[in-house]
């Protein structure tokens, strides 16, 4: 079998880099364990630096599109102004020069899993040992919804900047109103604090304004006690939140989210739509988690249980860990770690843990956050929190926010450079 | 580490489903505190992840002694009580049995909330006993205990038909069996060792990952089943090593009996053991910078002696403190933590704070 699955949602993009490793690949194919990493967010960016820095010898080679990165971690800090986008970029600069591994940037066209190869819309055709994709999200359709009028911004970049443009150009006593999908989505709390800070926003620059929140979930679904303070006591009479508010269909012109609760007209609408995993993950067989969003995988390794030889990590994999940077940064060390000593014949660490940690600003100067280990049950072969090592914060404090920023600075930092 | 491969356990895909950091009201596996009162006692759970939890109740001036128990959530455990815990040949040991309003009962059992069992009555002596037909100190029969009807609905019972920590189905937990008949149950018997159950975790050994529970997996022991027990027999049974090791602190690891047959202490050799070290280790770096090294506000690792990781973590999980790193600690075994202090000791030079 060597079959292609050729979409044309996966649009070119040539690009001098890509060409100009493209030799290095060859040179060391018949020698090195090849492995290739489709995506550069926090999962793959890691994955890619950490198989080259712990074993220098592989042929490691980063398949992403882009030429730069930006984060949305600290993201909502560009629609209050205290951050730029320039702030949030990256690019995989030190993955190449200080680790030594390929960067592509080209859209993959199709998995070939029985053949191990990548074939790259270009045409171009890569072959792997091992492969790990970590695609990220992707936004199941909304009836209506045309993203350039109604902006997610929810994966950093332009849409964080149309948005922005949007509240800034939005009268004073207008409504700002977000919608939130049911769980799982890429960061739990992150709808929660861009309400917060579009309030903060909003009663300093645009008086009178509102922030209607219409979540799919029934509550407030990560570090509630903080944000519950935030909406009630911090932000009482502009952020106006209403649970179980399921989104059917949006007046993009109008500016209208049309839910089982009625209509909500606003001044500027956020629909942050269903997710699910990369459209990858979709096309080549792997989102086989039982609701069909997700790819499902061994926490051991990362190994699809559909696909030998694929790895899927980050927001795409189905283990139930939170979907978010610092967790899908350390998916990748447990990835990368287990096929270093696959591909040396051994067996993958028994006991692996993962942890997330996030920071969520509530104000320009207060921050909440929220924390938990997980570790592998081998009874269940699951990744399961750890009793004990879950919490969060009970109020945003100012030390939590200067310690959001030490925390993004290291994590940006283990990611890309 | 004790640890079982194919016992089935009913997890509810909502807990799987916990939010970043886990929020309050999200459902997770967290632990749930079984308290009551009881005579002088130590009381143990066993559970179906492998873990073990024991508590002794705090003596109050009455008899009636408070106890507290934290148990995962979720995850079927069997309980039992033993009074005179601390005399060999006079232990009396109750496994204990939970009823719900509508009858059914059973030694496994899980929660998700809080589960006050009010006092239990225990006796005191062997010659209070009631089921100890063959006289090793445990009650052949499991006491029953009624939950009050504010708990039944909040108890699971565990009913499935075969319980592989109670092979022969009779309420007693096979490590509190007497297989070799001389009175003494095989958990406390030197002489006894179960055929497929070397530790007497409860766990078959073809099951588990550690069969002598020595926190060192079977493909990586030199020494998987390790009848000298000289070194290490105040261990066999503790998963927690903090509690056990005189030497917790002791950084030279040529003296440490504990770790003699542990092949991933100081000297070793072997990658994939240092690699179980590096991995754990790199998990710090989100926060703490790669490496260790902190570019940030945020304290670096390195720099850092092996004592002061080790120190400073143990007291975090010992402290009941609603702060990241408290919380973060509490996500590693002590043997993990050993293993994470001794990576970072071993990157050189690299400055501290």
């Amino acid at each position: 079998m060597n079959t292609f699955s050729r979409r044309n949602f996966l649009k070119a993009m040539g690009s001098a880099t890509a060409l100009a490793t493209f030799p290095t690949i060859l040179k060391a194919a018949n020698t090195n364990p090849r492995v290739i990493v489709i995506g550069g967010g926090f999962a793959g960016a890691t994955a890619a630096k950490y198989l080259k820095h712990w074993s220098p010898s592989l042929n490691v080679t980063l398949v992403e599109p882009n030429a730069s990165y930006q984060s949305p971690i600290l993201s909502n800090l560009v629609i209050n102004g205290q951050k730029s986008l320039s702030d949030i970029t990256f690019n995989y600069n030190a993955l190449q020069q200080k680790y030594g591994a390929n960067v592509v940037h080209e859209w993959v066209a199709g998995i070939d899993a029985a053949g191990k190869k990548v074939e790259l819309t270009s045409g171009r055709t890569l072959e792997y040992d091992r492969l790990i994709v970590a695609p990220g999200i992707s936004f199941n359709p909304v009836s209506g919804l045309d993203f350039d009028k109604i902006p997610h911004a929810w994966k950093s970049g332009d849409q964080l900047i149309q948005l922005k443009q949007q509240l800034d150009a939005m009268p004073a006593g207008g409504n700002f109103v977000m919608t939130i999908p049911p769980a799982p989505y890429r960061c739990p709390p992150g709808p929660y604090e861009r309400a917060c800070l579009v309030a903060d926003y909003l009663r300093r620059n645009k008086p009178g304004s509102k922030v209607i929140v219409l979540d799919a979930n029934p509550g407030i679904i990560a570090e509630k006690e903080a944000f519950s303070y935030a909406f009630n006591t911090t932000y009482a009479g502009i952020i106006e939140y209403h649970t179980d508010v399921v989104l059917e269909s949006v007046d993009s012109d109008r500016r209208i989210a049309i839910t089982d609760a009625g209509d909500f007209d606003a001044d500027v609408l956020n629909v942050i739509p269903v997710q699910s995993a990369g459209k990858i993950i979709t096309a080549s067989g792997l989102a086989n988690h039982a609701s069909g969003r997700w790819a499902n995988v061994d926490p051991l390794s990362y190994e699809s249980t559909a696909r030998p030889g694929i790895h899927v990590i980050g927001d795409s994999q189905g283990t139930g860990q939170p979907k978010a940077g610092h967790i899908a940064n350390a998916e990748a060390k447990v990835c990368a770690d287990a096929i270093i000593r696959l591909l040396g014949g051994r067996q993958p660490y028994q006991q692996p843990t993962t942890n997330s940690a996030c920071y969520s600003p509530i104000s320009t100067t207060t921050a909440s956050w929220a924390t938990v280990v997980y570790r592998y049950n081998p009874a269940t072969k699951l990744m399961t929190p750890v009793p004990g090592s879950s919490g969060a914060a009970h109020r945003a404090d100012r030390e939590s926010y200067r310690d959001m920023l030490g925390w993004a600075g290291n994590l940006f930092d283990d990611t890309f450079a | 580490m004790k640890a079982y491969t194919t016992i089935p356990i009913i997890v509810s895909a909502g807990l799987l489903l916990t939010a970043c950091g886990g929020g309050n009201n999200t459902p997770s596996l967290e632990e749930y505190t079984l308290s009551g009162t009881v005579p002088g006692t130590l009381i143990e759970a066993f559970c179906d992840d492998g873990s073990y939890h024991r508590v002794t109740s705090t003596r109050n001036g009455t008899n009636k002694h408070p106890f507290a128990l934290n148990l995962p959530v979720n995850i079927s455990c069997r309980v039992l009580m033993t009074t005179n815990e601390d005399e060999p040949n006079n232990k009396v040991i109750t496994p204990i049995r939970l009823v719900k309003n509508n009858g059914v009962a059973n030694i496994a059992f899980s929660s998700t909330d809080d589960i006050n069992l009010g006092h239990v009555d225990l006796p005191l002596a062997r010659s209070e006993m009631t089921s100890d037909r063959n006289n090793d100190g445990v009650e052949d029969e499991p006491v029953n205990i009624q939950l009050s009807p504010a708990y039944s609905d909040l108890v699971y019972i565990d009913t499935r038909d075969s319980d592989p920590m109670d092979s022969d189905a009779d309420g007693i937990i096979n490590i509190y069996e007497d297989d070799d008949g001389d009175h003494i149950p095989n958990r406390y018997d030197d002489d006894t060792r179960i055929s497929d159950d070397y530790d007497k975790d409860g766990i078959k050994d073809k099951d588990d990952i550690d069969d002598d529970n020595d926190g060192i997996e079977d493909d990586r022991d030199s020494r998987p089943k390790d009848n000298d027990d000289r070194y290490d027999d105040d261990d066999r049974y503790d998963d927690d090593d903090r509690y056990d090791d005189d030497d917790r602190y002791d950084d030279d690891d040529r003296y440490d009996d504990d770790d003699r047959y542990d092949d991933d202490r100081v000297g070793n050799t072997n990658p994939t053991v240092q690699s179980a070290g590096r991995l754990l280790a790199s998990q710090c770096f989100q926060c703490h910078g790669s490496e260790g090294v902190s570019k940030t506000r945020i304290d670096s690792l390195v720099g850092e002696s092996r004592n002061e990781i080790i120190e400073e973590l143990f007291e975090m999980q010992s402290e009941n403190k609603n702060e990241i790193m408290h919380l973060q600690a509490k996500g590693y075994s002590a043997e993990q933590i050993r293993l994470i202090a001794d990576y970072f000791v071993g990157i050189p030079g690299k400055g501290g704070n």
